[in-house]
């Protein structure tokens, strides 16, 4: 198959050994993003909370490159701690309703089709609600934070994957290779997860990584109503929110933490773009 | 007379489409001895693939089902086995082959590992004894270098070494025997003869029983000791190769004979048997071959033929040619 994969390979996607080129740039640009949040204490200027008033709306100059907010506090340093809380809501926000999603895709697919009825009723119902009302309520219910983000995320985010898997599932149930497996006495858990979901599972892994951009972005959404992530954490969602009424004056804080979640959603989307070039999912 | 291995007894699947019910193969009787290589030969919609998949109860879709019948393995029914049982059964005692290599084994398993996984689960012993087992069988139907090529993946394998390495998967838990569903009609020629000489080998070396499956009468010509005609569900013929193919009784084996390719052709046309072979749940009433066959007389539309025995081990369903 790689072979063949080359083959049909566009010629104009240029090539470096044995990766296509997104999964490098996406892999370079998430990995300085994991390298700063890590390095956060060494490399940020300033205290991410620390106030001082006698600095407050400072524009971008040497000392403070990306300027200052309304508290004095530096916006370079709140967006290093920042990619912390970021990073970590888009890891955990997929990781879950990916686990979830892929289990009960699984078996509905592969189960008889009582099991699936109703795993696809359950689905529909939470399709039913608008995403954001839904977690939303969800959070709401629980308390505003960042434990309850990931309870709803789990909750509203595992349909997509439940769905994607099912569908690959259902074909693949009846493949022949799968035939073979059940003519060499293997039990159906050891055919669904060790025979049929290898097969299946590049399709939701390149999903996933376009989806952390999706549950980053959301999570940044929830944080901008108050109900995430909590004030004065250091979070690209709460700044921007917390710009916005001096938008016109000092457009810094909220253009920079603005710019920090479009290049992390360019690293991931470029990280999935590379990563279903080289599982072979896109041709 | 070979020990018996495997005995079907009146065999029969219905299938269940729109609130209809049919059979789709009926009473279908037949035996296997130890070491014995049997044809089961017809036309593509016959039954010859459902009969195989119905010994290890293995029938596609929820559709299919065996609804009468014996299949004595050994002395044990597969028939009446509970699930549990039949799943310990298939591999270990039976083991089955395909046409098509390519789709049957996993994308994106390695080879080896697709053998080893079936002495693993079987036989319960470690991983680094499963995989030297596997590469063992890998040398053994005839796969160069196994050590290297065991690390590859089916993409990387030409068809030939595919059937082959789905040969080894089959046989790695040693079973008494091997269903060949048209093993060799996917392969080249010249593959074709390897392969069916492998299968030879292995049941010398071993005393493997096979079901060969196939619409050649070439290959069976070349590997079979006995032969089983299906036609429209049903068999129509079973006997010795050789009495078969040099004196069948029924038409439909006389006619599928007289359509091999063979050196006296001359120029002429190959000949074909007119008509089209009966789908499953329109199947004329009588004999089935009846709307195709030069010999039928009105009796044909009325009673389905029991196989007659017409010689020593020579069955044969038809009362036209015993009259």
């Amino acid at each position: 198959m790689s072979s063949a994969a080359i083959a049909t390979r566009p010629n104009w996607l240029p090539r470096f050994g044995r990766y296509p080129l997104p999964l490098y740039l996406g892999g370079g640009l998430i990995g300085f993003i994991i390298l700063i949040a890590i390095l956060a204490p060494w490399v940020a200027p300033f205290d991410p909370i620390a106030q001082n008033l006698a600095v407050k709306l400072q524009p971008p100059s040497l000392a403070y490159p990306f300027g200052t907010d309304n508290f004095g506090r530096d916006i370079l340093s709140r967006i290093i701690w920042g990619a912390r809380i970021d990073l970590q809501m888009g890891l955990i926000g997929v990781a879950f309703p990916f686990l979830i999603g892929t289990t009960v895709g699984a078996i509905a697919g592969y189960a008889d089709r009582a099991v699936d009825a109703v795993a696809m009723r359950v689905v529909d119902i939470v399709l039913a609600f608008p995403f954001l009302v839904l977690m939303l309520a969800i959070i709401a219910i629980l308390k505003p934070g960042l434990s309850s983000f990931y309870i709803a995320m789990a909750l509203v985010g595992w349909v997509s994957y439940a769905r994607l898997i099912r569908a690959q599932v259902l074909v693949l149930k009846s493949a022949d290779f799968v035939l073979a497996a059940r003519s060499l006495g293997y039990s159906h858990p050891r055919i669904l997860f060790r025979h049929i979901l290898p097969n299946v599972l590049t399709g939701s892994i390149v999903f996933s990584m376009s989806d952390v951009v999706l549950v980053v972005l959301n999570g940044a959404a929830i944080s901008y109503l108050g109900l995430g992530v909590q004030p004065p954490t250091a979070e690209w969602g709460i700044m921007i929110a917390e710009g916005q009424n001096f938008i016109t004056t000092a457009w810094w804080i909220t253009a920079f933490p603005g710019l920090a979640i479009v290049v992390m959603a360019l690293g991931f989307s470029l990280l999935a773009d590379g990563l279903g070039e080289f599982l072979g999912v896109r041709e | 007379m070979k020990q018996t291995l495997l005995d079907v007894r009146n065999l029969r699947v219905t299938a269940r489409h729109h609130g209809r019910s049919f059979d789709i193969v009926e009473e279908v009787s037949f035996t296997v001895g130890r070491g014995e290589v049997l044809g089961l030969v017809g036309e593509s919609g016959s039954g010859k693939s459902v009969t195989c998949r119905a010994i290890l109860r293995l029938l596609p879709g929820a559709n299919l089902r065996l609804s009468e019948g014996q299949i004595l393995f050994d002395g044990r029914d597969f028939a009446r086995m509970a699930e549990a049982d039949i799943r310990a059964e298939r591999g270990a005692s039976v083991g089955m082959i395909f046409q098509n290599p390519a789709s049957h084994l996993d994308p994106v398993m390695s080879i080896g590992d697709q053998v080893a996984e079936s002495i693993l689960v079987h036989r319960g012993v470690s991983k680094d004894e499963a995989w030297r087992q596997a590469i063992d069988l890998l040398r053994q139907v005839g796969i160069p270098d196994p050590e290297r090529r065991a690390r590859n993946h089916a993409h990387e394998f030409s068809g030939g070494m595919r059937q082959r390495a789905m040969i080894a998967a089959a046989l790695a838990c040693d079973p008494q025997l091997l269903i060949a569903d048209e093993p060799t009609t996917a392969l080249d020629v010249t593959v074709q003869a390897q392969i069916l000489r492998l299968l030879l080998d292995l049941r010398d070396k071993r005393g493997l029983s096979i079901i060969l499956v196939t619409h050649d009468l070439g290959v069976v010509a070349q590997a079979c000791d006995s032969i089983a005609v299906m036609y429209g569900g049903r068999l129509v013929e079973t006997g010795p190769k050789r009495d078969v193919l040099k004196a069948p009784f029924h038409p439909y084996t006389a006619r599928l004979i007289a359509c091999q390719p063979g050196h006296k052709l001359d120029g002429r046309l190959l000949p074909s048997i007119p008509g089209q072979p009966p789908s499953a749940g329109q199947m004329p009433e009588g004999c089935r071959f009846h709307p195709r066959c030069d010999l039928a007389v009105p009796s044909c539309r009325q009673v389905v033929p029991p196989l007659v025995t017409r010689a020593a081990q020579h069955l044969a369903a038809c009362p036209v040619t015993a009259s």
